[in-house]
């Protein structure tokens, strides 16, 4: 019996390293990519090295073959060839772009318009699209020049014409003996002589459909640990390293010296989650903010007092799309989706901030779950 | 049966060999208790590189405090470490951009660009793998280092 003791204690302390060995969290590996979409895509995953490899580089190429289809700077991606068509053309496009535009089209017959992809003159009129961001020089017959630092206002007459030109409605996607093709329908306005025809801007949805992909491809691959997240609009959450919920904090919408980063707290795994706001490209003229949030209705930058919108659900190119749907709603119409049979049915939680003046209301359908970090916002009653 | 409760009893339990065996498990289980249970060491944050169009100029050592800029870029690096942060300014021809580097961050505190992304929507770098972009002044700000936090911000 005696000599069984040193094998009773060895035993358990053989287990012992087993167990431990097993729980241990390997270090995540990184990728981050800032060449597309004006902003840089993060992964940060638990695999093994090889895996990794694999991983980053078929996002390589993913990332490459999403520029080359949706980025309208391209003159020969779908959305490139789209954009320079006129009214009656029928622009062949890929099978993966077709199903994107039904995707979009479903979202904005849901938001009521909310999220219309037509934006693309009005973005260009009030100075967000992104040649602004690398130049200066007036292009276009519209363009004004700089005053200062800010483009001045735009004119009346050019934003009445380009709110035509948004109806998402006049924009057909179909399939046709096995093909696929994009036309626009009816489009032309003309405005001093020149004749300008209905652009898409994919740029509310591009990020959230980019992190999806690689979702994909990171679950295709085994991967079961880490996030994809893509600048501040995007993420996907996978397990933490111990298979719990990341911690997920939201950008204050109002930052300031004495303010912290960010103003919101809560936790997520396995979710889809997509922010927006007026914090993220903005000027300010006479006191007004004028956003890169164009509410197509009006035909200027949203103006209703949400100044961020956050969506978790299981779809993160969805949750991409309403995150700035809600924006542009307002507060009446975002509270009336908030409380819809379609969001309890799909799960979909919604928090959005509305500057009330001297404070700022926080409007969630999921207030149990969250952690408000910074004192100026409170939970409307 | 008798007889091997009576020796058991005569016996003493700890023999010297099995002392050592004793010992010697106890070393293991302590030694498997560091590896596994102590956190390894990890530094977040262990280098800050900026990035000019894709060259990278400048190498900020967390851990020593120290800068060091690429040869042939000195003309558009200059370093600043007079306050409790240290800031690095780079001019190129596309603009002006500072770099703020703190005890364990750093972030975009400036960028003469138009809508300052840079500054406005990215959150400062405090682990490997962060990362700020400027895209209209084509400057790169990467953390080199671990992972370790549980926090995705957005």
């Amino acid at each position: 019996m005696k000599k069984k003791l040193p094998i009773i204690l060895v035993l358990p302390t053989i287990l012992l390293c087993f167990l431990l060995t097993s729980c241990r969290s390997d270090r995540p590996l990184v990728y981050s990519n800032p060449s597309y979409f004006g902003a840089a895509l993060r992964a940060v995953i638990y695999c093994k090295k090889d895996i990794f490899s694999t991983f980053a580089e078929n996002a390589d190429i993913l990332l490459d073959n999403l520029d080359k289809s949706f980025n309208e700077q391209h003159e020969n991606s779908d959305i490139g060839r789209f954009n320079a068509s006129v009214d009656g053309e029928k622009i062949p496009v890929g099978e993966e772009t077709y199903n994107l535009i039904l995707r979009v089209k479903e979202t904005y017959t849901l938001t009521g318009g909310a999220f219309n992809p037509c934006v693309w003159y009005l973005t260009d009129l009030w100075g967000f699209s992104s040649r602004f961001s690398t130049s200066a020089k007036a292009e276009t017959p519209y363009d004004r020049e700089y005053s200062g630092e800010y483009l001045p206002l735009p004119g009346q007459k050019y934003v009445e014409a380009f709110k035509t030109l948004a109806d998402f409605d006049k924009v057909l996607c179909y399939e046709e003996e096995g093909s696929f093709y994009l036309e626009k329908q009816n489009t032309l306005v003309t405005v001093e002589g020149v004749d300008y025809y209905a652009k898409l801007d994919l740029g509310g949805l591009i990020k959230g459909y980019a992190t999806e992909k690689l979702a994909l491809l990171a679950s295709s691959l085994g991967i079961g640990r880490g996030y994809i997240s893509y600048g501040t609009s995007s993420v996907v959450a996978l397990e933490n390293s111990k298979g719990k919920e990341f911690d997920l904090t939201l950008t204050n919408p109002r930052r300031s010296e004495n303010a912290p980063d960010s103003f919101l707290r809560t936790s997520i795994k396995d979710i889809s989650v997509s922010s927006s706001g007026d914090y993220e490209r903005y000027y300010e003229i006479d006191g007004v903010r004028y956003c890169h949030i164009i509410d197509a209705n009006s035909g200027a930058p949203v103006n209703n007092g949400i100044i961020a919108a956050t969506v978790i659900c299981a779809d993160a190119t969805f949750a991409d799309m309403l995150s700035t749907a809600l924006i542009v709603m307002g507060k009446e119409k975002a509270l009336e989706f908030m409380a819809s049979e379609f969001v309890s049915e799909n799960g979909v939680k919604i928090v959005f901030a509305l500057n009330a003046g001297e404070k700022y209301e926080v409007y969630t359908n999921m207030a149990e779950d969250i952690a408000i970090t910074d004192d100026r916002f409170s939970l409307a009653a | 049966m008798r007889y091997t409760l009576d020796k058991l009893k005569e016996q003493k339990f700890f023999c010297r060999g099995d002392i050592l065996v004793y010992i010697l498990i106890a070393v293991i289980t302590v030694v498997v208790m560091c590896v596994f249970l102590i956190p390894e060491r990890q530094n977040a944050l262990e280098r800050i590189n900026i990035y000019y169009d894709n060259d990278l100029v400048y190498v900020f050592d967390m851990e020593t405090r120290q800068g060091k800029t690429a040869s042939g870029y000195e003309n558009i690096i200059a370093e600043d470490y007079s306050g409790e942060t240290i800031r690095v300014t780079i001019v190129t021809d596309k603009g002006e951009n500072v770099v703020e580097i703190g005890s364990s961050y750093a972030r975009m505190a400036s960028a003469d660009c138009r809508f300052a992304d840079c500054v406005r929507s990215f959150p400062p770098i405090k682990e490997g793998g962060d990362i700020i972009v400027c895209l209209p002044n084509k400057i790169t700000v990467t953390g080199e280092g671990v992972a370790v936090s549980n926090e995705i911000r957005l």
